[in-house]
């Protein structure tokens, strides 16, 4: 004979259910679902607002990005407008104005000298020679054009005292404010003595044979605001 | 709840729900939520690269109204300078040399012109290494005249206007006329570098 004691409380007896059981995996398992469903819903939301919105501004941009292309090309547009300006104006600023380079030359030459020969050659780099330009033993590009001049004098003097007039005049081309703005270099390139004839008895005549080199400073093709 | 205490019923029940619930974390992130995220990442990525092009597209095209006019206003300067100082880019020769026969009458000088061409237009465009947008065009000139008389011919030719240049210049001696020498000089103004360019300007 047996007999059953249940010595557990009323309240203890639930936890040992197992239709309790079920109903507490269920809960977990609703409660985890419903967590998951929340949080797809919310993902799902912020991705249908994220995808809309880039949807939104791509079809925006394609509208913009035409105009946006023409504006870009027209800003380059200017930038070759204003310097196209910029170099036409410059042009007056880059001319030697070759006159008054010979008036300044004539009254530098002393009444000993004979000037046989002037050549002043100008050429714009950037134009007539590939914008490429000397400095000492390297060639180096320019970004602009550049009238470059150069000037030759040759000529006799017709003194004992010949090659000192020589070295004065090279030194008022090198020192004289009248030539100051021009040139960037003056060399003395030989002095060799000669024999010409004098110009009204055509007696011969001891003389100095002499060249000079002048470089001229470039002048940038180039508007600098300044008149 | 003690694992130990489930009855092998509710075991196998947790467990099949946990693989329930495995599986479909696996399908939903692989199948689902896997593509919906890189769409998310790749949406979010591009609204913040489309807002900034927007943005700088729409401030940079709110000055085009301002660039085209000084666009104008540039080829406006241009086609006047152009229009007052260029040699006639038609018939540059005659309308040079016209210049210069009257430059030389007024210093009462004969001279010899002769058409210098333009120096820096390629035959075939694109093909040049000519950085400038303005090259010369030239004549040369020759004569025989005292350096004075040679100053007020030079003076005559850069008062012409502010673009002629005087580039070339040779004076030598004649010994059998101390008084004139041979004079030669090469006479220069501005003309487009690119004659389709100088038309996109003047018809602007």
């Amino acid at each position: 004979m047996s007999s059953y004691v249940n010595l557990l409380s009323e309240d203890e007896i639930h936890y040992h259910s197992a239709a309790t059981d079920n109903k507490k995996v269920k809960y977990a398992m609703y409660g985890v679902g419903t967590l998951i469903l929340l949080i797809c819903a919310i993902s799902y939301l912020s991705y249908q607002s994220s995808t809309g919105k880039a949807a939104k501004l791509r079809k925006r941009w394609a509208a913009v990005e035409p105009i946006y292309e023409a504006a870009i090309k027209n800003k380059a547009e200017l930038k070759t407008g204003e310097a196209m300006v910029s170099e036409i104006k410059g042009w007056p600023q880059a001319r030697l104005l070759a006159a008054d380079l010979l008036t300044n030359l004539q009254d530098a030459i002393p009444a000993e000298m004979q000037v046989t020969r002037l050549t002043l050659k100008g050429t714009i780099l950037g134009v007539e020679s590939a914008g490429r330009r000397e400095f000492g033993s390297s060639r180096k590009k320019v970004s602009e054009p550049q009238r470059l001049y150069s000037l030759r004098i040759e000529g006799n003097v017709v003194d004992e005292f010949g090659e000192k007039i020589i070295l004065n005049f090279v030194r008022t081309l090198q020192e004289d404010s009248n030539f100051l703005e021009y040139f960037e270099s003056v060399d003395f390139k030989e002095a060799l003595p000669t024999v010409i004839p004098h110009y009204e008895t055509g007696k011969d005549r001891d003389a100095q044979r002499f060249s000079i080199e002048c470089q001229f400073k470039p002048r940038k093709v180039k508007w600098t605001g300044k008149a | 709840m003690d694992w130990k205490s489930l009855k092998k019923e509710q075991k196998q029940l947790a467990i099949l729900s946990g693989l329930v619930v495995i599986t479909f974390l696996y399908v939903g992130k692989t199948f689902i939520l896997g593509p919906m995220a890189k769409k998310w990442t790749e949406a979010k990525k591009d609204i913040k690269e489309l807002e900034q092009k927007v943005r700088t597209a729409e401030s940079f095209t709110s000055q085009d109204k301002t660039v085209l006019a000084s666009i104008q206003r540039s080829y406006s300067t241009l086609t006047d300078i152009e229009s007052q100082f260029f040699a006639d880019e038609h018939n540059k020769f005659a309308w040079a040399a016209e210049l210069a026969y009257a430059c030389g009458r007024e210093v009462g000088l004969e001279l010899e012109v002769s058409d210098g061409g333009v120096t820096g237009r390629s035959a075939v465009p694109g093909t040049t290494s000519v950085i400038a947008s303005f090259v010369p065009y030239s004549i040369n000139v020759n004569t025989e005249c005292s350096y004075d008389q040679l100053v007020i011919l030079l003076k005559k030719f850069e008062s012409i206007s502010p673009y002629t240049s005087i580039a070339q210049l040779s004076i030598a001696t004649n010994p059998a006329d101390f008084a004139k020498h041979g004079v030669s000089f090469k006479v220069q103004w501005p003309v487009f570098q690119n004659p389709a360019k100088r038309n996109k300007v003047i018809s602007n």
